[in-house]
């Protein structure tokens, strides 16, 4: 019961999300990534973390960020012994369902290419066409209003 | 003259930060909050639907702790310790589509204005 109480604890809870709902815990989270910091938190050691490798496309569906209980005491334990020079804490990322495709529109409003993320089929039924490829015309696809 | 290296190191460990890419391309608008937390972080929450920030897709979400953040967090031995979020949005157009598991056909869909 403690134990369930102390996993609740953390700080500096910030949630990104999108209008597709989320459920579940950080436990169910596709990614829980420990950003590992150094010289008060200014230099990340990893770099920013790469949603696109996560997801694929890049898309997600929520990133949670906090100081949950064990980045905290490893953080409380690191300001101690070595002053604060090493901090942390944890991302957690839900990709999105589906794939994100980009392109751009004509003056009639109409979709006339699509880019899908490298190594991605596009399985799509666009307009006439039926095609399976990663680079696509799609004249007569009309965007809804 | 004493109270210079404390200064520094206030301004120095204004940092904390987070930074997290999807790999699309920057060019958009920009959203600046600060997060006010209190008590070191346990209290207070923050959610943005980054749908509504960014239509068009993020490009970066930083979190930090600026300056100005470490300063309060210090002046009030972090009762008050705020956190800086900027969402930097994608340039462009991008469109989720996901095919009818049925039909296998997508409905696209726009915001006027985005026609160009």
């Amino acid at each position: 019961m403690l134990l369930a109480l102390l996993s609740t604890l953390g700080c500096y809870k910030i949630d990104y999300v999108t209008d597709t709902p989320v459920t579940g815990s950080p436990t169910s989270a596709d990614e829980a990534y420990w950003n590992h910091r150094v010289l008060w938190g200014i230099v990340e050691i990893e770099g920013p973390l790469e949603v696109q490798e996560i997801c694929g496309s890049g898309e997600f569906s929520k990133v949670h960020t906090e100081i949950d209980l064990i980045t905290g005491v490893v953080n409380y334990a690191a300001s101690v012994v070595v002053g604060g020079l090493y901090s942390g804490n944890m991302i957690y990322v839900w990709c999105e369902d589906g794939t994100a495709y980009s392109g751009p529109l004509n003056g009639q409003g109409q979709l006339v290419e699509l880019y899908a993320p490298v190594g991605q089929d596009v399985p799509l039924e666009l307009g006439v066409a039926s095609e399976t490829c990663t680079d696509v015309a799609a004249p007569a696809l009309e965007i809804a209003r | 003259m004493k109270r210079l290296p404390i200064l520094l190191l206030t301004l120095l460990s204004a940092c904390y930060i987070n930074n997290v890419e999807t790999g699309k391309k920057s060019g958009g608008q920009s959203h600046t909050e600060t997060v006010p937390f209190l008590l070191w972080g346990l209290v207070g929450e923050a959610s943005f639907n980054v749908d509504d920030i960014c239509p068009q897709g993020v490009s970066s979400i930083h979190e930090e702790m600026t300056p100005v953040d470490g300063v309060l967090n210090c002046i009030t031995c972090g009762v008050y310790a705020p956190r800086t979020v900027t969402i930097t949005c994608s340039s462009g157009s991008a469109f989720l589509l996901t095919p009818d598991p049925e039909t296998g056909l997508v409905q696209v869909t726009a915001d006027l204005g985005d026609s160009d």
